[in-house]
């Protein structure tokens, strides 16, 4: 069985329903839509389609190690999810957005009908996460101007601010 | 002027009083004009500068305009929303929780989002070098950074404890270290124990002062009457590798710990000849989950552990875990096929085992009635006994002497009949084409339970379903 989703720019894709259940956002239209196709409005076709990438290659992954909750989490990035994630910036920025708006979870628990508040909580392998760990690799270690010049971001400190929070932050210094 | 003076000096005529009153009304106009021209300078330097800063100010709004339109246009970091940012920042973060540093320099958003968001400094990470002089310390600014932004909040701690910690038993090491390549390790064993036999005292200041700051920063840690303890939520602690060396700093955590969920001691052992004793911790009704290298007998017991993480130790381990019934997962690390437990041991709500080893004593003593997942890591070629009853197990193949095709059906062919109820098997470390090839034997052979309905081979970074009887 398979459902219609229409991206922003108006782009149709007819996806496994259940691919498209590991989308909470879609699993929610899915039940007021009937077979009505399911617009994306903030979601364009090139996002849309490299999500469904992902969750076609992972659609048989086990359940993941428990989820004890704690933060020590890892930045590690599998083999597959390292090409996968292999895009320009305006991309990998395009999928952290769509996959938080589209609040993906892991696959195989749908098909082991585990609750979904469950599944919301437990799922940190999706492909948002996969970009957040990768913004992040490509931050560490790099200094305030290297990330400015990464991100293309403007220094909006004045001198004076910048020399109060270098101060303010001097803890950090020896490290 | 300067001529007349000449002409003057010329003539050798004594200069006359009239003469000089001259020359000073003279000089007097001059160093006015040079004062105006001074004046008229500086005034023309001052407007200049201002006009200068105003062009560079412009300049940079142009700038920052100029890059906020290009950002504008397109999907950047900086159009994500706080909570992603905050995400991210927490895991570029994560080991190195100091470098927030770089992150609040880049921009004033970023400034303000790591200042106004309480979580991104609970965790604090107190990682001293392994040399006690060593470089990169942590200071007591950043802890104290930590308390105060976390406002309140539970706290996760990382603590990495430096070796040789005693001032004394650092220097007689130095000295060690210095006797060792001229005269070799024996002499510089007995030099070493001379030194302490004499009760040798060191009075350097610098590796005191250092010694001291360890303990000045767990105190930090600690709080005063220990109260920051009633905050700590998750504690991670790596112990040196060395007996004595961390007594001091078990001492201290003896304050009462309520909300103390995840405990993670590395090195444990080298603190054992004292915490037999002492058992730090008094309070750990709390815990949930618990990472240790081996469960010592003076941890009894924890009523509401759920998640366990433990080594074998020839089996040392299952004297103690009867006392954890309501463990639900439990992970036991370098299992082998010797035991010195005899008997056996039930956990009625285990639903998660991991094995990593040889799991055929493991899966021989443990009595696990609702076991859901059964995950094996082992280098184990054939299998002793069946497995349990359990709807999902996870067979990961993890080494390379098995890596060649006929060790890996010779396990496939031992390890497939001897499932039973069980729905899912997911393999690791074996081609996906030799698990097909063995299992679709094995299945028409009748050799196989009919529960079984499908398989899945780990292949490309992800499972792939290889055999479909449902």
């Amino acid at each position: 069985m398979s459902i219609t989703i229409v991206t922003s720019d108006n782009e149709q894709f007819c996806v496994e329903k259940l691919v498209a259940q590991r989308i909470a956002l879609i699993e929610d239209m899915v039940e007021n839509a009937g077979d009505r196709p399911i617009p994306l409005p903030n979601v364009t076709a090139s996002v849309l389609r490299k999500i469904l990438e992902y969750c076609e290659h992972h659609k048989n992954d086990p359940l993941p190690p428990y989820d004890d909750g704690s933060r020590s989490r890892t930045t590690h990035i599998s083999e597959w999810d390292q090409k996968f994630i292999t895009v320009d910036q305006e991309m990998l920025f395009e999928i952290i957005l769509a996959a938080n708006y589209l609040e993906m979870k892991p696959l195989l628990y749908v098909r082991l009908n585990v609750p979904r508040v469950q599944c919301l909580t437990a799922c940190n392998a999706v492909a948002g996460d996969i970009g957040c760990k990768t913004v992040a690799n490509m931050i560490k270690g790099k200094s305030p101007e290297e990330i400015r010049k990464l991100f293309n971001i403007v220094n909006n400190f004045t001198p004076e601010e910048e020399a109060q929070i270098r101060k303010e932050a001097e803890w950090a210094e020896d490290r | 002027m300067e001529h007349i003076e000449e002409l003057l000096a010329g003539i050798r005529l004594p200069p006359t009083m009239q003469v000089t009153q001259i020359l000073l009304k003279q000089w007097q106009q001059e160093t006015e004009i040079l004062e105006q021209q001074w004046l008229h300078a500086k005034t023309k330097r001052a407007s200049l500068a201002k006009k200068l800063r105003t062009y560079a100010l412009q300049q940079r709004q142009s700038m920052i305009l100029a890059a906020q339109k290009r950002a504008n246009r397109q999907t950047s970091l900086g159009n994500l929303p706080d909570e992603l940012l905050c995400t991210i920042f927490d895991y570029a973060t994560y080991l190195v929780h100091p470098s927030i540093r770089s992150l609040m320099l880049v921009c004033k958003r970023f400034h303000q989002i790591i200042m106004g968001t309480s979580t991104l400094w609970t965790r604090i990470d107190l990682m001293f070098p392994e040399d006690l002089m060593g470089p990169h310390f942590p200071t007591q600014c950043y802890i104290q950074a930590c308390l105060e932004r976390s406002k309140e909040r539970l706290l996760d701690i990382t603590i990495k404890l430096p070796c040789k910690l005693d001032p004394t038993t650092y220097q007689i090491d130095q000295i060690e270290k210095i006797v060792e390549p001229k005269f070799g390790r024996t002499v510089a064993g007995y030099v070493a124990e001379a030194l302490y036999e004499s009760e040798w005292q060191t009075d350097d200041g610098p590796v005191q002062e250092r010694a001291s700051c360890v303990h000045r920063l767990i105190e930090l840690l600690l709080g005063v009457d220990q109260k920051q303890m009633m905050r700590w939520e998750s504690l991670k602690i790596t112990l040196p590798q060395e007996i004595y060396g961390p007594t001091t700093f078990f001492d201290n955590l003896g304050g009462p710990t309520p909300n103390l969920r995840r405990l993670e001691i590395h090195n444990l052992e080298y603190a054992d000849t004292y915490l037999i004793d002492e058992p730090p911790f008094h309070d750990l009704s709390g815990l949930r989950m618990m990472t240790v290298d081996y469960l010592p007998s003076y941890i009894v017991e924890i009523p509401g552990l759920t998640h366990l993480d433990t080594e074998y130790r020839n089996g040392c381990m299952f004297s103690q875990l009867g006392a954890f019934k309501q463990l639900q997962h439990l992970y036991v690390r370098h299992a082998t096929d010797k035991s010195d437990f005899k008997g056996s041991v039930t956990l009625p709500y285990l639903s998660t085992l991991h094995i990593h080893g040889t799991c055929d004593q493991v899966l021989t003593i443990l009595k696990v009635p609702h076991l859901e997942r059964l995950h094996i890591s082992s280098a184990q070629t054939s299998l002793k006994r069946p497995l349990p009853f359990v709807p999902l197990i996870e067979w990961y193949l993890d080494d390379s002497k098995a890596k060649d095709q006929l060790a890996q059906s010779i396990l496939l062919t031992d390890m497939l009949p001897k499932i039973s109820h069980t729905s899912h098997l997911f393999v690791r470390g074996i081609p996906a084409g030799t698990v097909k090839n063995v299992a679709t034997r094995l299945m028409n052979g009748g050799k196989i339970t009919k529960s079984l309905k499908i398989v899945e081979v780990f292949s490309d970074s992800a499972y792939r379903k290889v055999c479909d009887w449902s």
